[in-house]
Order: structure tokens, then C-alpha cells, then sequence
């Protein structure tokens, strides 16, 4: 293939040809690649009925990597196999017919990697009779198998796509119902494996780091090798992995988790299956107390732990291993037996929730095999207090840089509600700001152009979502203007290869600074935090340029500066006087010193970026997680963490393995939700941690103030206790650690003296 | 179908003969080095076998490359390297690492990776400074295990300065490397550090850092055929207190039995393995328990000559360490399980026994026990049904063939479970 005359003698056969054979069709331009098994189709074939303006787009494979000539490093392109090469759209309506003996079959659909536009959103809903199948994705590389049921009637099977933005179709199979089981293992499945992937040819490459447990296999009881299942309990920063067994302690083990009024907690429980399962479904009950008063299936969100070929660190190539990555909204599974499953249950209590001992059921059913699984949630009758004085942040790419390029209205409000329902996320998970920029240059003509209505439009959302306090590290068009003074030259990764620029640069940056202020104090912005260069090398010309380019922003009254460097390190000395907020990793000056500093110079602060902690590298981190933002940030001294990044995704989304850097942090479902992590919610509960250790400061301090001095000191005693036991660290991994239910234990001890002291206070 | 498969084998054509592909002949030595770092034997003279090097990041306004020359050559004990750096200032090479395994990277110099167990992906990293300093580690596991800075290569390296150039002349032992067969090829990088300038090389062209093994250049021409004896798998043992017990594996490759010496610290053992056969050996050792500092050194000798030197070098923590946990809840007269972590080799764990007492802080003893430690730790079973909220005080010792190795107290703090009575 592919020319129109041979398509139309492949439709012809296909209609003349009635028998129930499963039909495999390669979408895409005459002349392209077609996939074994598959057979090419068209836009010209006579199949295709009612469709508007269909095109064909189509993409080179290569799987040689490219170099990025501003970082040296080789930079792989995005994966086309013979079936996602090409495709045919529409930004309309289409219908396919299929000739096929009537019956009921299963249609499978293969929509994306077009390629092209990053702000593209693309959406399709197909429909056979009253079913239907839909997916809505954004970007270049991402890849959806869509699955429907469909029935033939008078010999003909029927698609109707319709769209919102713009559809495309890779690939479809029609198989009858009773062989789909067979097609699906055998073809469709391998193809989804491998585009989840990477190539083949690359793949064969890599090595799989194997995976090396210390649990023994336990010994199944009669009850579990009957019903081939078990199910287990293990504390939530811990991971399960897909290659574990249960700890004999964990098996059978309750799940329970005490919280407070308008708070959320994780309840989390796992299945280890001892044999393969089609099919489980989760029904989790309402919570109901002593007393009769409910947490309803409203506030539960059930998801599960999906495991994902991760590398061992972002930007290595070659060596890869499985590990559990996101929490997917839930739906029903599929269970390859001795791989567990780790299910995930958000409970949200609300300002209105009644304390108390909130009990509920997970009800489980495997195949027709039904398990219970009782769960216990414990309100206890206080609110959780915010420390004012420490802040949560994140490094953000802001989905409205895609919305102002988006190609069509639906997908540029489907980034803008992103952007919300982002923001919304951030906000309930404890956090308050996130990075902001102003970008500038000048043209041609020497005129200047600044965004200043992006950013107002970036800080109106901010304000929406309660963000509109944070001081705001801005980004500035350093580069630019640094290559309109420097003949095009530019600064090099990490100002590596800056040289002076002359005066008039610092003299112009000065102005644009001043401008940019005035700008920002007439729109009544937040502060803003000059950042004019991220990461700058310790070399001399770096900081050379560095101390010049502070000096000219400090020029203008009452800014401050930020940069991204480490206080420690001597070679920044020279800075130290321009800079206004350090941000480093975590925690690189002793909690003694930072204090002692700020206090010295009112407007100076220590905040930390603690990456390692992001997923960055590892996805497992949780319990260094939950410490670093916590207890360890409560003995650090540092103002702020705001680690890289709420999201970092390279091509596809669902593919670690394919791009530059893996993929971290929160993804996004259809509708532009936000899926979370584990990493992400041992953020929110380390961030509660800190909020218990507060509340518990601030109910110390008014029980002094009422005359409770015997009780207050008991309960300061404890903090002593906590704080002693403490193994300060930089940084906080997986080692030298707490073990996972010592943080519960000491969040007992923080809880139970604040419910004796709210008890006198009352 | 066609054009399908025309195209899979470009692509596929493409990727093997990419810019990312490549191989570095090995070539024998015929005669003799004198290490001066001059360069000046006949054998140095040819072409050289690595010369086009790649700036590593991007390249500034005015970037003027400089040259980089390397040629390698082989026997039955060394790999010889000669590089010759071009460097029109060489009055501003930066020049700081004065001793073994300091942080010469940093320097000016030459960077040489070899992968000899090719499928494995373990590889050495061997780096010279200009002035023939060297730093070399050992990486098992890439991105997974840390780096075994203990290892050595007892690489020599001699430099020389010319007007506008350096050279270096190093021989890296065989003996040292952890070479897994007499044949077959390896993977090898090189890459040079211009650091007075801020400028690295590497001949890999797209290379995302030195240590992405993936991009590794093939090295052909190994052949070692007096190679009898290779030590494919080794490990000291835990590294803890009591007795380790280290496991070599040892593969004959000869039509001969071998016999081998593994000698460490005073102890000798001689393993005798069959021709083309493997043998497993176990030497067991014992690190005191009033040394917290290991520096063990296993030596595995054939027909006199050293074949590796293997080394472990630690500091180990407390036997019995704090896990600052204090706070234990009671619930409903089940048993506390406290697993109490102990640094003790599994080997002398069947002879010890962890003696645990508990008294309230006015001395009263409240329970106390005896527990067997197992799988690097003792697990204590506390029953709490006769005790109440409060502080106690928990004594630890630690006793090994009879006589106290360790002893602790811990403060810790009992309180009810959130969920007790429930």
C-alpha cells in the first residue's frame, strides 16, 4: 500500500470476504509504513461516509538521537513504529462502516502520537449504537488504546467519531467477541507494551535492573491458597513493590489511620494475588461513627498504585527497573498473579465532620470471589494549625504558556482549566505560591517588550486559590537582553560561558527592573522576587556576572533578589551581600546559622528546593519526604521549600523511558485533573506533621499565657523529646530515617498532648 | 510490506552506525614503554587510535577546540595509555589534587572509563590529572549502588609538560580490573577535563554525561589468553561486626587445574579449580568489636603473581544503634514487637543473645528478657498488660560467646494507641 486503487480493492474484498476473521487496520497516507498483522486504510477509502475535511498526518521513524546544540547532549526523538507514523484526522465528524457478518465484537482504537503542537488537546468519543469510547489527550506523544463493544447488523459495523477539538485514529482492530481475549494477548497488548516502551531495536539495549527483596515468601494459609488471594497492610511511606511478598506482620493487618476535623489521610491496604484475576472491583462503604454521623463515598477518592518503567536517574539512558509511581483514580483491575496491588483511599474530613471512631468496609470482588476489608478512620476533635512563618511552593509550568498557543478554543480552555484544577490541587495539598516570570527583550529596533499581561492574568489565579501572598521568584529575560547587548551570544548552561556585557547592559537591566516594579505596585501584585539567572556556576565569570547583574537590580529601591545557589559554598561569597533569598537543596546551612543570619538582616531568607525528594531521581522516596517536609523542615530553619517541579513530563506522559529526562510529579487525567503521586502526598503529610508540631507550639504558648505552666511544660517536654530524636540531616532518602510507624507514633504523642491542652483551654 | 521493511532496515542501519556507535581497537605492545609521560618511543608515533573529541555542553562564542590525542596499547599485565593534550596556556592549568584519590576530576586531565565484564555493566573510572595524580573508583551497579571509592587500580601515571602541550603516559594493571573473561570485547570512554577554562570532552558525541554507560565505545582486541583465572563475582561479607564471611567465585579458563591462594590479614586459604570449571570459595574473617573501623584487604594469588586485590574500608556504627524511636503505644494486651537493628554479622548471631531489661525512672525493674537475634536484628516481645502510660527506661546488652559486646539504655515513652479499646 498505500494508493487509493489498491484500498479500494482491499474494501471491496473486505465486503465481498464476509466472514468473522478479526479485521486489523493500519491508519495512514498511501505509501507509509504498515504494521504486520495490519492492513493499510486510507482517507480515500469508500469506508469512510459523513466525514469532514479528513487529513493524514504523518511522522518519520527514527530512532537515532538528535543533539541539543545549546546542552551538548544527545536528545531522542520522539518513538513512530509502522503504526503510529501516521494517522488520519478530522476536526469533524466521520463515520466508518465495516463489512463484517453481524454478530458482537469488540472494536479497539489506537489514537495519538501525532507529533506537532504541544498545545494541541486532542479528543474523540466513538460510538457504536448506544456505547461509546472516549479519550482526551495533550501533546505530541501521547498514546490511548480505546476499547468498546459494538454489534453488526445487516453486515455492517459502525463507527460514529465525533470531537471536540480534533480527532485521530491510528490504528483499529474490529474482532469478534469471542476471539478478542485471543487478539487482544497475542497482538494488542504486545503493541500497547511496546509503544509504552521503547522500540524494540532501543529497548534490547537497556537493562532491567533487577529487583532484590529481603521478605521471604510467607507461608499461605489454606484459606488463601483457596481463594488465591491475600490481602495485606503495609504503612503508606513505604512502597509496595510489584516483585514483593507481604511481610507475615502485614497480612491480615488492620487498616486504620486517626485524623482531624478538615483534613485528609491515607488509608491504604494491598492484594497480593497468589493467581492471575480478569477482573476486581472496589466498593468502599461510608464511614459511619458511634454515634451515627458519616463520611460519605464523597469525600473517599479510591485509587490505585500504578507501577511504571522508571530509570534509576532522570537523564540516564540504558538502565531501567519497575517501581510504584502514580496514584490512577480507580477502576477495575486486571491482576497478574504475585503482583500485588496497592489500594490507595484519600478520606477527606470537612470542617463539619463530627469526631469520633468513623468505621467503613472496602468491599472486594475477584472474579466472583468477594473479600471484606474493614477500615477504621479516627476524627480526633481538634483543626490542624498553619505555621504562618514557613511556606510550601512549587517551580510550576504554567499551563496558560499553552493555552496562549493552543491552536482551538477547546484547547485552550481545556489548559486553562488545567491551570484550576492545578492550582486547586496545590491549594489543598498545604501549598501557597509557585514561580512566576517576566519575560523581556528587545526587538530589532531596540524597543522593549515585556509580558506584563501574562503574568497578571498567572497572579489572578494565584489570588483565586488563596496564593496572592506568596512573594513570587520571577524569572527575567536575562538571555535576551544579555544577546542584544552581546551580538546574539549566548550566557550557556548555568551563565558557564557568560562574559561581562558592557555597562549599558547593567544600566538597561536596572531601568527594566524599575519598570517592571512600577508596573507591579500599580497592579497591586504580590512581591516580586528578581531571579535573574537559575543555577549559577561557581566559576569566577559566573559569578563576576552575577554579583554585577544583583548590584543593578538592587539599584532599585526596596527589591529583593533570588537566586538558586548554595550559601555554603565558598565560592558565592561575593554574591552574598546582593542576594536577598538563597534557594538551595535542602538543608545545606545548620538551623543555628540560618536563624542567626536572618536575624541579622531583616529581609534575608533561606528557602530549599529539595529535588530529591520530587521524584526526580527515585519515585520511592515517601518517608525522606514526608521527614524533609515535616519534622526536618521544623529543625532546619528554612522559610520555604519549593522543590523542581509539580510536574515534569517529557513526551509522553505514561513513558519514563522516552525523552530527555523521565517523567515526575503529578500527571493528568482526560479532563485535565491532576493525578497524584505517592511522593506528592507524603508532601501533604509531611506538611501536617508540621502543622501538628505548630498546633501543638501555639497550645503550649496559650496555656502558659492562662496559667497552665506544669501542663505546658509536660507537653514542651515532648517536643524535646521529638526534637532530640531527630537524626538531623541535609537531605532526607530512605536512610537513617525513622522507621514508617515512628512518624505515626510521634504524631500520636503531638495529638494527644493538644487534645489535653485544648481540653484546659476550653 | 515492502517499503515497510526497506525502511525498518535503514532505520535500523542507521542506529548501528550512528554517531553513537563505535570501537577502539586495542593493539598489542611490541617493545617497551619507559613511563616519563614523554612520548617519546617509536610506538606512540602512529596514528592516534582516539582523536576527535567532542566539547561536552555548548560551546561558547569564539570556542576554540583543542586537540586531544590518545593511544592504547595492551600486554599480559597493563593497559598502556598515551594522550597528548594541546594546550596553548599552559601556565593556567588548573592543577589541585596533590594525592591518591583526591578530586582530580575537578583538575585539568584525562578521564578513562573501561566496562571489562560487558555484561554486567560494571565499570572502572580511572582519572589523571595533569601532574599524574590519580582518583579511581569502582561502579557495581550504574546509578544504583554507590560508587566503591575504596578501589583501587594502582594505575601509574607519568606526565610531561611541553610549551604548549601535556602528555601523560600511564599503565593500568590488568590484575586489578575486574575482568570476567580472556576474550571478548569491552566498553571504554575517555574523556578530558580542561579545567582552567571550564571546558570537558568526550569523543562520544551526545554523550548526557561521562558515567552513561549506554554511549560507552566498544573496545576490541582484549585477549588475554595467559588469562587463567578470573574472579567473575566477590563480595567481602556484610562489613559488621563479628564474622564475615567473604565468597569469591573463581573461573578456570585453562585446560589445567589451578590452585589459588586468598590470603587476608594472616589467614591463607588455597582453592584448587578444575580446568574450565567455577568454584565458589568462602573465607571467613572476624572484625572485633572495640574496632569500628574496617580495613580488610583480600588478595587472590595464582603461581605467586597477584591476580586482585580486594578491599573493604568502613567505619562502622554502634553494634546496638539508636533508631530514635521513644514512643510505643499500648492496645489491648497485644504484645509491642521492638525490633532492636544490630550491626552483627549473621555468622556470630547464633552466638549471641540481646539481654533486655525494662524499669520504670525509679529504678524498679518492670520486665525483662532474652531474646536471639536473627536476620540483623533481635526482636523484643513486650507484653503490656501490666503496665501504664508513662516513661520507662530500656537496658540493652548485647552478648556474644559470653561476654558483653554492647550495652545501651534507652529512655522511651509508653502511651495509649489511638485506637486502644477499639
Amino acid at each position: 500500500m498505500k494508493t487509493t486503487s489498491l484500498s479500494l480493492c482491499l474494501a471491496a474484498l473486505a465486503a465481498l470476504t464476509i466472514n468473522a476473521a478479526p479485521l486489523l487496520y493500519d491508519f495512514g497516507a498511501p505509501g507509509t509504513p504498515v504494521r504486520k498483522n495490519f492492513t493499510p486504510l486510507d482517507a480515500q477509502s469508500k469506508m469512510w461516509s459523513d466525514a469532514k475535511k479528513l487529513f493524514t498526518g504523518k511522522n518519520k521513524i527514527v530512532l537515532q538521537s538528535g543533539l541539543n546544540k545549546h546542552s551538548g547532549k544527545s536528545v531522542p526523538p520522539i518513538y513512530y513504529n509502522e503504526l503510529t507514523c501516521d494517522h488520519i484526522g478530522s476536526k469533524g465528524g466521520a463515520v466508518l462502516t465495516f463489512s463484517v457478518p453481524d454478530g458482537s465484537y469488540n472494536v479497539w482504537i489506537l489514537t495519538g502520537r501525532a507529533g506537532g503542537n504541544r498545545s494541541q488537546v486532542w479528543d474523540i468519543k466513538v460510538y457504536s449504537g448506544p456505547r461509546s469510547a472516549s479519550m482526551t489527550y495533550a501533546g505530541p506523544a501521547e498514546i490511548h488504546a480505546l476499547e468498546l463493544k459494538a454489534a453488526a447488523r445487516n453486515g455492517k459495523l459502525r463507527l460514529y467519531i465525533s470531537t471536540r477539538s480534533k480527532w485521530i485514529i491510528n490504528a483499529i482492530a474490529i474482532v469478534p467477541e469471542k476471539e478478542y481475549a485471543k487478539v487482544k494477548k497475542e497482538i494488542l497488548d504486545p503493541e500497547m507494551a511496546e509503544l509504552a516502551t521503547l522500540p524494540p531495536e532501543i529497548m534490547k539495549k537497556w537493562k532491567k535492573i533487577p529487583f532484590k527483596s529481603d521478605i521471604p515468601a510467607p507461608r499461605w494459609s489454606e484459606k488463601q491458597k483457596k481463594q488465591g488471594f491475600a490481602i495485606f497492610s503495609r504503612n503508606w511511606t513505604e512502597p509496595v513493590w510489584p516483585e514483593q511478598f507481604p511481610r507475615k506482620s502485614e497480612i491480615d493487618h488492620p487498616v486504620r489511620a486517626f485524623t482531624t476535623i478538615g483534613e485528609s489521610e491515607p488509608l491504604t491496604f494491598s492484594i497480593y494475588p497468589l493467581k492471575n484475576f480478569n477482573k476486581v472491583t472496589l466498593q468502599v462503604k461510608p464511614f459511619v461513627n458511634e454515634k451515627g454521623n458519616v463520611i460519605g463515598t464523597e469525600q473517599i477518592t479510591p485509587r490505585y498504585v500504578k507501577y511504571s518503567w522508571v530509570r534509576p536517574n532522570y537523564n540516564m539512558y540504558g538502565f531501567y527497573y519497575r517501581a510504584p509511581e502514580v496514584l490512577m483514580p480507580w477502576s477495575d483491575r486486571t491482576l497478574k498473579a504475585q503482583e500485588p496491588l496497592r489500594i490507595w483511599l484519600a478520606i477527606d474530613t470537612t470542617p463539619h465532620t463530627v469526631p469520633g471512631i468513623y468505621r467503613s468496609q472496602a468491599l472486594l470482588d475477584l472474579d466472583g470471589q468477594k473479600a471484606t476489608v474493614p477500615l477504621t478512620l479516627r476524627v480526633l476533635p481538634f483543626r490542624l494549625l498553619k505555621n504562618p512563618n514557613v511556606t510550601f511552593a512549587q517551580y510550576y509550568h504554567h499551563p496558560y504558556r499553552n493555552a496562549a498557543q493552543a491552536p482551538d478554543d477547546f484547547s485552550r480552555q481545556w489548559w486553562e482549566r488545567r491551570a484550576e484544577y492545578e492550582h486547586a490541587h496545590m491549594r489543598d495539598s498545604g501549598h501557597e505560591g509557585i514561580t512566576g516570570s517576566v519575560w523581556f527583550t528587545r526587538n530589532r529596533s531596540g524597543k522593549l517588550v515585556l509580558s506584563f499581561d501574562a503574568m497578571q492574568k498567572q497572579i489572578d489565579l494565584m489570588r483565586k486559590y488563596g496564593m496572592g501572598h506568596f512573594p513570587i521568584p520571577c524569572g527575567l529575560g536575562t538571555g535576551s537582553l544579555y544577546a542584544y547587548y552581546m551580538k546574539g551570544a549566548i550566557m550557556g548552561s548555568h551563565i558557564t560561558r557568560v562574559k561581562m556585557p558592557p555597562k549599558k547592559f547593567f544600566e538597561d537591566f536596572t531601568a527594566i527592573i524599575q519598570m517592571i516594579e512600577n508596573e507591579a505596585r500599580r497592579r497591586n501584585w504580590p512581591e516580586l522576587l528578581y531571579y535573574p539567572v537559575d543555577e549559577p556556576a561557581s566559576q569566577k565569570n559566573s559569578v563576576d556576572f552575577m554579583v554585577a547583574i544583583l548590584k543593578a537590580i538592587k539599584k532599585v529601591p526596596g527589591v529583593r533578589t533570588y537566586v538558586t545557589a548554595d550559601p555554603a559554598t565558598p565560592a558565592y561569597a561575593p554574591m552574598k551581600p546582593y542576594v536577598d533569598v538563597w534557594c538551595c537543596q535542602p538543608f545545606s546551612i545548620p538551623k543555628a546559622q540560618a536563624e542567626s543570619d536572618m536575624k541579622k538582616r531583616p529581609g534575608l531568607e533561606y528557602w530549599s528546593y529539595p529535588n530529591h525528594n520530587s521524584g526526580e531521581n527515585d519515585h520511592t522516596l515517601s518517608i525522606g519526604t514526608r521527614m524533609t517536609y515535616g519534622f526536618g523542615l521544623w529543625q532546619s530553619g528554612f522559610k520555604v521549600l519549593i522543590p523542581w517541579i509539580y510536574s515534569s513530563c517529557g513526551y509522553d506522559q505514561w513513558n519514563n523511558l522516552d525523552s530527555t529526562s523521565a517523567d515526575f510529579g503529578v500527571r493528568t487525567a482526560p479532563d485535565g485533573r491532576p493525578i497524584p503521586t505517592p511522593l506528592w502526598e507524603a508532601y501533604r503529610e509531611g506538611i501536617d506533621d508540621g502543622k501538628y508540631l505548630f498546633t501543638l507550639e501555639t497550645y503550649i504558648k496559650r496555656a502558659v499565657e492562662r496559667g497552665f505552666k506544669k501542663e505546658a511544660a509536660a507537653a514542651q517536654a515532648d517536643l524535646e523529646l521529638i526534637k532530640k530524636n531527630i537524626f538531623i540531616q541535609p537531605k532526607y532518602r530512605d536512610k537513617n530515617l525513622w522507621a514508617a510507624d515512628t512518624f505515626d507514633a510521634y504524631r500520636w504523642l503531638l495529638a494527644e498532648n493538644i487534645m489535653k491542652l485544648a481540653e484546659l483551654l476550653k | 510490506m515492502r517499503h515497510t521493511l526497506l525502511l525498518m532496515l535503514l532505520t535500523t542501519a542507521l542506529f548501528v552506525s550512528g554517531a553513537f556507535a563505535g570501537t577502539v581497537r586495542l593493539q598489542s605492545l611490541k617493545g617497551k614503554i619507559t613511563l616519563d609521560g614523554k612520548l617519546d618511543e617509536k610506538i606512540w608515533q602512529r596514528k592516534a587510535d582516539v582523536e576527535h573529541f567532542y566539547l561536552f555542553g555548548p560551546a561558547p562564542d569564539g570556542f576554540k577546540p583543542v586537540g586531544t590525542k590518545a593511544i592504547f596499547y595492551i600486554d599480559h599485565h597493563f593497559i598502556y595509555a598515551g594522550v597528548r593534550c594541546e594546550e596553548p596556556f599552559m601556565q593556567k592549568l588548573k592543577l589541585t589534587g596533590k594525592k591518591l584519590d583526591d578530586a582530580v576530576w575537578k583538575d585539568d586531565g584525562i578521564e578513562l572509563f573501561f566496562i571489562p565484564t560487558p555484561a554486567k555493566s560494571s565499570y572502572v573510572q580511572i582519572v589523571f590529572n595533569a601532574n599524574g595524580v590519580v582518583f579511581d573508583l569502582f561502579q557495581k551497579e550504574p546509578g544504583v549502588t554507590q560508587s566503591d571509592l575504596s578501589w583501587n587500580s594502582n594505575a601509574i601515571c607519568k606526565t610531561y609538560k611541553g610549551k604548549n602541550f601535556w602528555s601523560l603516559e600511564a599503565a593500568i594493571p590488568l590484575e586489578n580490573l575486574p575482568v570476567e573473561a580472556p576474550t571478548g570485547d569491552w566498553k571504554f570512554h575517555m574523556a578530558r577535563n580542561r579545567a582552567w577554562k571550564g571546558e570537558q570532552y568526550s569523543f562520544v558525541k551526545g554523550i548526557s554525561s561521562f558515567h552513561d554507560v549506554s554511549k560507552f565505545f566498544t573496545l576490541s582486541g582484549v585477549k588475554l589468553p595467559h588469562l587463567k583465572l578470573t574472579i567473575p563475582q566477590y563480595d567481602l561479607g556484610e562489613g559488621k561486626y563479628g564474622i564475615n564471611r567473604a565468597r569469591v567465585v573463581l573461573k578456570n579458563w585453562s585446560k589445567n587445574k589451578v590452585a589459588a591462594l586468598i590470603s587476608t590479614q594472616g589467614q591463607k586459604h588455597t582453592a584448587y579449580i578444575a580446568p574450565l570449571n567455577s568454584r565458589v570459595v568462602h573465607l571467613d574473617w572476624e572484625q572485633p568489636f572495640d574496632k569500628p573501623l574496617i580495613s580488610r584487604e583480600l588478595v587472590i594469588s595464582e603461581g605467586g603473581k597477584v591476580l586482585r586485590r580486594l578491599a573493604l574500608n568502613k567505619k562502622l556504627p554502634e553494634i546496638i544503634p539508636d533508631e530514635k524511636r521513644t514512643v510505643f503505644f499500648i492496645e489491648n494486651n497485644k504484645a509491642i514487637q521492638l525490633p532492636i537493628h544490630l550491626n552483627l554479622a549473621k555468622l556470630s548471631q547464633r552466638d549471641a543473645r540481646l539481654l533486655w531489661e525494662i524499669k520504670d525512672l525509679k529504678g524498679s525493674k518492670m520486665v525483662s528478657g532474652v531474646t536471639t537475634p536473627n536476620d540483623g536484628q533481635a526482636l523484643l516481645r513486650i507484653f503490656w498488660s501490666f503496665m501504664t502510660p508513662g516513661n520507662y527506661k530500656l537496658r540493652l546488652t548485647l552478648v556474644c560467646k559470653g561476654k558483653a559486646v554492647a550495652k545501651v539504655q534507652r529512655d522511651f515513652r509508653l502511651v495509649n494507641s489511638p485506637f486502644q479499646g477499639i
